[in-house]
């Protein structure tokens, strides 16, 4: 992944910020609070839940930012950041996790893929919150961010093995969720 | 990162199933996606951030009481270190004159016992005196009583005058040995001598001459006996006389002795002063010079917004000490240093905000919210130091003086808030927040502070000093282009150079 380069105004904004000057925090938070939540929001269940984990990030950024090394991407560090603060969010919350029954749904050739390509930002991300804590967390590590499950079970405390049995869990459960949506959908469509 | 597009192409688009295409379809999403900025998540943060630094400042609060407590004890402990130095100078002094006592009383009891065994050898000798005397005078009496019974054998009638007279002079003698009178017993046996010479002499004379020699030899003894009573006060006078006389000859060696020593003392101690000038880098010299590096912590007081507000800083550099009388020093130097300081000022002043944003008319609103003041400085101190006490080892000293601040550089940080009409809907009400930043370069400001300072400079070897000075920096003029009042405190800590 490229890095991409600070702009003049992010630099000055988090040389403002290691000053512990309150208005270029408040700037640095405004500036990067769309890219920011976009990623809570992806691995929290709710808006609530991603607006504090995204707050607890910021507050990391801002007590952590004479460690940021301005060579790097600082895109990149403010992800990481709440990707950690994510998982350790629920790691605190849910004390051990639960084996959730997935009602499995039959793997077959659909005609949803329309529908897939219609739906808009909101209800995807509405679809991916709906998913259970834990597979939520590993779809989004393995999909998105791209890593691997070893990589994902060192992050998360688990085994490797139990992180893919989450990701196939978690796409069962995607494949069931779509098919409610989409059956909604059609049902709305046919009237 | 590997896996995400292996195996993707159009082709297959058709068999994929529907979390495939869900997959697919959401990193799409994901790369664009971007919520819009909610005021209330901000509100939030804002909070937590106020809780974060009440916190943070509690723990520089409680850090700062650390580092005054540190310094509140290292001070103590330097003072009651120096406070012990002085003592132990000041004990080894009196000791000294104790000792000097002691050898003085020593040598005026040696001296009185030495008088004492004179005078006891005196007793002895008129004791010896008495017993020779006493010896003679009992050979007398022996003589006495042969004379006596001769003269018993001859005339009668005498002999009970004589036994008077004998017992008179045993009286007397007796009388002469208790009071130590070997005069009077003398003179009373050369009478009684004499009186029984002519008592055998005159045997055939008539009887009332006898008499009326006797009664002359009654009154001879009387008064023989009232000679020896004075005379016995006069033994008794010379003896006193004697051991006055003896205290007069004593007493002024007595004075004159100490006199001697405190003459090589003063003799020597000159010698050594001499030596620990030379030597000791603490001690008062006129024309002296002192070079020494100095550190200085300290704390920069000043008001924002009505508050008392405080900050650490420290300070380095060079200064330098002459000592123009026996117990003053010049002290100057230079100490550079930085000061920050954070002025909030919440009042908003009516300005004409084109020069924040061209596109807004004149009525406009700039708020200064808060400017952020970073001087780099030189402090110039000049100070006058009373060395107040002295010892061999340590000085104390008070000070007071003037700071004069050449400005190095003066940076200024400011944000304001710019409320303006729109131009077209004046209805319309927009704020825009902007933070100006100018700089101004090397200025003096002469006379900036009063200064006064206390402390003690203790020696640490040949040449070298350890001065550590607890000051204060009244605000004489407001500091810098902006214009604030800011009071210093502090501990300046110096390694001099004696040359």
């Amino acid at each position: 992944m490229k890095a991409i380069e600070l702009t003049d105004i992010e630099l000055r904004l988090i040389e403002g910020c290691r000053k512990k000057h309150a208005k270029s925090q408040e700037m640095l938070y405004k500036h990067f609070y769309g890219y920011a939540m976009s990623i809570s929001l992806r691995y929290c269940k709710s808006k609530d839940e991603a607006s504090e984990v995204l707050n607890d990030s910021f507050m990391k950024v801002f007590t952590k930012v004479h460690q940021y090394d301005t060579k790097k991407s600082f895109r990149g560090w403010l992800r990481r950041i709440i990707i950690n603060t994510a998982i350790d969010f629920y790691r605190k919350n849910e004390k051990h996790t639960h084996h959730l029954d997935v009602e499995y749904a039959d793997r077959e050739e659909d005609s949803t893929g329309d529908v897939i390509d219609q739906m808009s930002a909101d209800e995807i991300y509405a679809l991916v919150q709906s998913l259970p804590n834990v597979y939520r967390i590993t779809f989004n590590l393995y999909e998105i961010e791209g890593y691997s499950h070893e990589e994902i079970g060192e992050q998360m405390g688990i085994p490797a093995g139990t992180s893919r049995s989450n990701l196939s869990r978690a796409k069962q459960k995607l494949r069931l969720l779509i098919k409610e949506h989409f059956g909604k959908k059609y049902e709305a469509y046919i009237r | 990162m590997k896996h995400i597009y292996d195996n993707q192409n159009g082709d297959q688009n058709h068999h994929k199933s529907s979390e495939e295409r869900f997959t697919e379809r959401f990193r799409e999403v994901v790369q664009n996606y971007e919520p819009v900025f909610e005021p209330a998540d901000w509100s939030a943060m804002q909070s937590k951030l106020a809780a974060h630094n009440e916190k943070d400042r509690k723990a520089v609060v409680f850090r700062r009481l650390a580092v005054f407590a540190t310094m509140g004890a290292a001070a103590v402990i330097l003072l009651f270190g120096g406070y012990q130095f002085l003592d132990n100078s000041s004990n080894t002094i009196s000791t000294q004159n104790s000792n000097q006592g002691i050898a003085f009383q020593e040598n005026s009891i040696r001296n009185q016992n030495s008088i004492n065994t004179n005078s006891t050898d005196d007793k002895t000798n008129t004791q010896n005196n008495l017993a020779e005397n006493l010896a003679k005078n009992t050979n007398q009496n022996t003589q006495n009583k042969k004379d006596t019974q001769n003269f018993t054998k001859t005339k009668s009638y005498s002999e009970s005058k004589i036994e008077e007279s004998n017992n008179n002079q045993k009286n007397n003698s007796l009388i002469t040995n208790t009071e130590n009178s070997n005069f009077s017993i003398t003179s009373s046996n050369n009478q009684l001598a004499s009186n029984s010479t002519f008592n055998s002499n005159k045997q055939e004379q008539l009887t009332g001459s006898l008499l009326n020699e006797n009664s002359n030899i009654n009154s001879n003894i009387n008064s023989n006996i009232e000679e020896a009573k004075s005379n016995k006060m006069l033994s008794v006078l010379k003896l006193e006389k004697q051991k006055f006389d003896l205290f007069a000859d004593v007493k002024p060696k007595e004075i004159t002795l100490p006199k001697l020593e405190i003459d090589e003392t003063i003799i020597a101690s000159t010698n050594q002063n001499e030596e620990l000038i030379r030597k000791n880098p603490v001690a008062s010299a006129i024309g002296k010079w002192r070079i020494g590096a100095a550190l200085m912590a300290m704390t920069n007081i000043y008001k924002s917004n009505g508050k008392q507000r405080m900050n650490y800083t420290n300070g380095y550099g060079v200064m330098a000490d002459y000592q123009i009388a026996k117990r003053f020093n010049l002290s100057a130097g230079a100490v550079y240093t930085q000061k920050r300081i954070d002025i909030e000022e919440p009042l908003s002043i009516p300005t004409i905000a084109n020069g924040f944003n061209p596109n807004t008319n004149d009525d406009a609103w700039v708020k200064k919210n808060k400017t952020q003041i970073n001087w780099q400085l030189l402090d110039l101190p000049i100070h006058l130091r009373y060395n107040a006490i002295q010892t061999d080892r340590n000085k104390w000293f008070v000070s007071a003086g003037t700071s004069n601040y050449f400005f190095l550089k003066e940076h200024y940080e400011s944000d304001y808030t710019v409320s303006t009409q729109d131009i077209y809907d004046p209805r319309l009400t927009r704020t825009q927040e902007v933070v100006r930043q100018r700089e101004t370069q090397s200025a003096l400001q002469l006379f900036a502070t009063i200064n006064v300072s206390a402390g003690l400079e203790t020696s640490l070897g040949k040449h070298l000093t350890l001065q550590v000075e607890p000051y204060w920096r009244f605000p004489v003029r407001s500091l810098g282009s902006e214009g604030v009042f800011v009071q210093t405190g502090g501990l300046l800590t110096r390694i001099n150079f004696a040359l």
